[in-house]
């Protein structure tokens, strides 16, 4: 909102510089959050807080300037008797929903001489960004800006029998705002109507029929009050809002209705030379009961941890309009009727005390410890997630985050089932329309816009929430998922290598190693992999996540031109499988006899199926297992090739004789030579 | 004996020292320290000499043994140095192999770090759903439902009701339905407001929400826990202003900015020449958000913030665009 530094002062006579004033402005909670110098004028831009709706005109903000500056409020004052004449007729109003509107007050006033305004009230409201219209429209706006109080101004003869009914819209009645667009109402809106159609949108926007324009004789001033959610409802649903509706939205101090017409009444009269009856029209709840609240002193000292004293709440409260009796045990404040919106309990005026008192001026302490202990299903968790970040960040990933709202096609793309996904009933736009139910459409964006901008090695993970609906409910649940395509990092030493699929089993059989997950991998299927490229991550039997070569058709459709590895990992089975528990495996000290095999199978047979055999053959012998090569060229016959083994003897309570260990190897050619029909070299 | 010893000394270094090559430096090796050698054999004769004067010769013994295992240590290192001729020395101005080691993302690191200041205050890490009701997200920490106050809460809705969360505050609501105070918790989690992307915003980012509610808790305790905090996050020097300021669940309750980590509060284009920067909200508990959660005796009382983690990220490594951290750019990552 827009507040005049030299407007202000007409109400404050401070010499305050404008700096200092926004200064200490932002200080009590009403931030200046810009201050623009305009023909010697300054212009604060301040951020009202929506509970501060007493602080939306020139007189709230002075109200708190005089507090600050402890200079004295000084209100503007009128006198409307000599414009009373007899020969003005008196309203009439018929007040149909006092519930949504608790007092409508309006003035007639006869023979005034529409004409631009002068210029310092040009100045005023251009101050404050208002564009002038005519001397009475803008008189109702210097009020709005002075007082916080809207008006609206009708030409009253355009009024269909001189009426005003304050009523609720039918459906599909229309009004053409003095905007010019044409509005369609609805049977909840409130709206000022005369006998037979809606003149104005209550608290909102008027009628252009009714519009105050150069032909004008005799205006209707109104000066009303208006149920702050109808008005916010009916604003909403129009999408119409104004310097009126935002106040009425806040809601206004209704008592000083009547001074707000008053004297925006004598205003016209002086400035457009018209004349009034010296009654108005008032109907609805006039008066409003004071509201009292009991403040104990001790709670105000106990909640703000600061040695307030009573004689520190009285004179704090004072200058902003409180009105404090009794000094023992509990005191009554009188709330004063422009704060009734905002201050309601104990705990409000604790709130006005410290504003006041200054939050600079409360100590500051360290509270007695509160030691609080996380859930334990939650501390593992926390454990496993970190040590999951730091373990792939040691193994060359670099963590994402990408975006949890995605376009459902991003999901169709991959080929997974779109299903089960979570729709966003408003979103911003398809692009962010679905909650994603995996993290390869993160995954494969951030994989091209990596290799877009020339960094084509890469190797990522997220470890992020997914969402899916499963049984009618709505489900989260974290994920991780790991992709990298492109070259190994090489040197001058060590030629780069092309990554592939075995790079990222390497990676998985290593970071689960770390978390005490045993895994094994089996073929597998999953629409967004190659069939003949997925495998399935296990452990006991359990699956625990999918890796494999993302399909070059989902490549194709999301412009990577390079191979991708990927892998999700489940994390519920992770979870519940890691051992973070260390305890020593004893260390076998007894030596330890390499032996290799070579041999040449068919190319279906699986090494896992060959390591398997070696390993059952000799089980408490054998340590390890170790593929060393594979080669295909000559000798190795087509369509077979050449497998060398390496496999680790040690006995875990004893020294290998020699012999043991070369009929285990027999024994190992035997069998692959009669299970394989391998050739053994 | 003491004479043979020494002569056997004297000889067995002039020879260490004429040895060449390694074959002949363990000749001599053999020749004095073997099972056999020398030292051996002067050593299995001090068992039969007199008493007093068995002790004086094992030490001289053991010693000249020592000097002769550490003489030829020296040699040896000596003979393979000799052995690499001149013209084979190594570039060692070649670089080194490359290593690549990934990295977390500021976001992470920001996230772990500030949930990390707060536990070691005990305060609990807790976590709450992304999908959440809008009583929790709204009503319960007394945002009516038509009222202006909700307007800095633009939502995306799932259906009527259910809503992905707007801040991290209803977690404040699950948690103090369940548990009995005291208590303090930090919140960390993604929110989502339907804001268009641009530098400063983001429709989705991270909140970490904190609370504590005990006997006695006030104003000035939160004070006091938000200044060691930002003194840990952004070291000792900074200072903190309170500003009163508007939140629906807390009353009183307030602003908080740091003084300028660039500038040091001089004015910088960083605070926009205020020295200022706005970091979190606070305040204490709003009675309304108590009684939501049936907690009716008076004698707790406590404080709740809120900060956007991004915002703090972004001051702390000097980013100047929200974007930057969803983009997944690995030159940025690279850099944290």
């Amino acid at each position: 909102m827009k507040i005049s530094y030299e407007w202000l002062r007409e109400y404050v006579p401070t010499k305050i510089k404008a700096k200092n004033l926004a200064q200490k402005l932002t200080m009590n909670g009403l931030e200046v959050t810009s201050i623009e110098e305009k023909a010697g004028d300054f212009i604060f831009g301040i951020e009202v807080t929506p509970n501060r709706s007493d602080c939306l005109c020139h007189v709230g903000i002075a109200r708190e300037a005089s507090a600050i500056t402890k200079k004295r409020l000084k209100l503007p004052s009128f006198n409307l008797a000599p414009y009373f004449a007899k020969g003005v007729p008196i309203p009439e109003v018929v007040l149909r929903k006092a519930k949504l509107c608790p007092r409508y007050t309006a003035r007639l006033i006869a023979d005034v001489k529409v004409a631009p305004s002068p210029k310092w009230l040009i100045k005023r409201i251009e101050s404050v960004g208002v564009r002038p219209v005519n001397n009475i429209v803008d008189i109702t706006n210097f009020i709005l800006h002075e007082t916080g109080q809207p008006l609206h101004a009708f030409d009253y003869d355009k009024l269909i029998a001189n009426k005003i009914i304050i009523r609720l819209a039918k459906d599909g009645e229309e009004i053409t705002t003095i905007d010019g667009t044409k509005v369609r109402l609805k049977g909840d809106i409130l709206v000022i109507a005369d006998a037979k159609t809606p003149v104005a949108i209550a608290g909102i926007m008027g009628g252009l029929n009714t519009e105050v324009g150069p032909s004008t004789k005799r205006i209707l001033l109104e000066a009303a009050c208006f149920d702050p959610t109808s008005i916010r409802r009916s604003s909403r649903y129009l999408g119409l809002s104004s310097d009126s509706s935002y106040r009425f939205e806040r809601g206004i101090d209704s008592s000083k209705i009547i001074d707000a017409s008053d004297r925006a009444t004598c205003l016209i009269c002086e400035i457009a030379k018209g004349k009034t009856h010296r009654e108005k029209v008032d109907v609805g709840k006039k008066e409003i009961k004071t509201r009292v609240i009991n403040l104990r002193p001790h709670k105000v000292k106990l909640l703000l941890g600061a040695k307030i004293s009573n004689s520190d709440i009285k004179s704090g409260l004072a200058p902003i309009g409180f009105k404090v009796s009794g000094a023992k045990g509990t005191m009554k404040v009188v709330v004063p009727s422009f704060r009734r919106a905002d201050i309601k309990r104990e705990a409000d005026l604790i709130e006005e005390i410290a504003r006041i008192y200054g939050y600079d001026n409360i100590p500051t302490k360290l509270p007695r410890v509160v030691i609080t202990e996380e859930a334990p299903s939650f501390k593992r968790r926390k454990r496993i997630t970190n040590l999951v970040r730091k373990a792939l960040a040691g193994l060359g990933f670099d963590e994402i985050l990408t975006y949890s709202l995605i376009s459902k096609n991003d999901i169709r793309k991959l080929n997974v089932p779109d299903i089960n996904t979570i729709s966003i009933r408003n979103p911003l736009s398809d692009q962010q329309g679905v909650m994603r139910n995996t993290l390869l459409p993160g995954m494969l964006g951030a994989i091209n816009y990596n290799i877009n901008t020339g960094n084509p090695d890469i190797k990522l993970f997220e470890f992020s929430n997914i969402y899916f609906r499963q049984d009618g409910d709505y489900q989260e649940s974290p994920s991780l998922a790991l992709a990298l395509c492109g070259n190994t990092a090489g040197d001058w030493k060590r030629k780069p290598q092309r990554t592939d699929i075995f790079y990222l089993k390497g990676i998985l059989k290593t970071l689960f190693e770390k978390l005490g997950i045993d895994i094994y991998f089996e073929e597998s299927q999953h629409p967004s992999f190659e069939p003949d490229g997925t495998m399935a991550i296990l452990v006991d039997n359990k699956m625990l996540g999918i890796v494999g070569v993302v399909k070059t058709e989902i490549l194709a459709k999301t412009d990577i031109k390079t191979q991708v590895f990927a892998a999700e990992i489940n994390t519920r089975v992770l979870f519940e499988n890691a051992r973070l528990e260390k305890f020593l495996k004893t260390i076998i000290r007894y030596p330890i006899s390499e032996r290799d095999v070579s041999m040449s199978v068919n190319n279906d047979i699986p090494f896992e199926s060959i390591n398997r055999a070696i390993k059952d053959t000799a089980r408490f012998i054998i340590k390890e297992v170790r593929l060393v090569e594979e080669y295909k060229a000559r000798p190795v016959p087509e369509g077979q090739r050449g497998l060398l083994v390496r496999i680790t003897y040690q006995s875990k309570d004893r020294t290998l004789k020699e012999q043991e260990i070369e009929t285990a190897q027999d024994l190992i050619r035997k069998k692959l030579t009669q299970e394989f029909n391998a050739a053994i070299r | 004996m003491k004479e043979e010893l020494d002569n056997t000394k004297e000889a067995a270094l002039s020879e260490i020292k004429n040895a060449r090559t390694k074959d002949e430096l363990e000749n001599v090796r053999i020749k004095y320290l073997g099972r056999k050698g020398e030292m051996a054999g002067i050593i299995s004769r001090i068992p039969s000499m007199p008493q007093e004067e068995k002790p004086t010769m094992g030490r001289l013994a053991n010693e000249i043994k020592q000097l002769l295992i550490e003489e030829i240590a020296k040699k040896k290192n000596e003979i393979i140095q000799l052995k690499v001729p001149p013209a084979e020395r190594m570039d060692l101005t070649m670089p080194g192999y490359s290593f690549q080691i990934g990295h977390i993302h500021p976001i992470t690191r920001a996230l772990n770090e500030i949930c990390e200041i707060f536990t070691r205050m005990g305060f609990a890490v807790v976590e709450g759903p992304e999908i959440e009701t809008e009583y929790n997200n709204f009503e319960a920490l007394n945002i009516p439902l038509e009222h202006p106050s909700r307007d800095i809460f633009d939502t995306f809705y799932i259906r009527d009701n259910l809503l992905l969360r707007s801040h991290t505050s209803p977690v404040q609501i699950r948690y103090m339905k369940k548990h009995s105070p005291p208590f303090a918790i930090v919140v960390p989690g993604k929110v989502f407001r339907p804001d268009a992307v641009d530098a400063s915003h983001s429709f989705m980012f991270h909140q970490v929400e904190g609370l504590m509610i005990a006997e006695g808790i006030s104003f000035a305790h939160l004070k006091g826990v938000l200044l060691d905090f930002g003194r840990q996050l952004f070291g000792e020097e900074i200072r903190l202003r309170f500003r009163p300021h508007f939140f629906p669940f807390t009353e009183p309750s307030a602003e908080v900015d740091v003084s300028c980590i660039i500038c040091k509060g001089k004015g910088c284009r960083v605070c926009s020449q205020k020295g200022w920067l706005e970091i979190l909200g606070a305040g204490m508990v709003d009675p309304a958000v108590f009684k939501a959660v049936n907690l009716t005796d008076e004698k707790f009382t406590g404080f709740a913030f809120g900060m956007g983690v991004e915002r703090i990220a972004m001051l702390k490594y000097g980013i100047n665009d929200i974007r930057l951290f969803f983009e997944n750019d690995v030159r940025f990552l690279e850099q944290f």
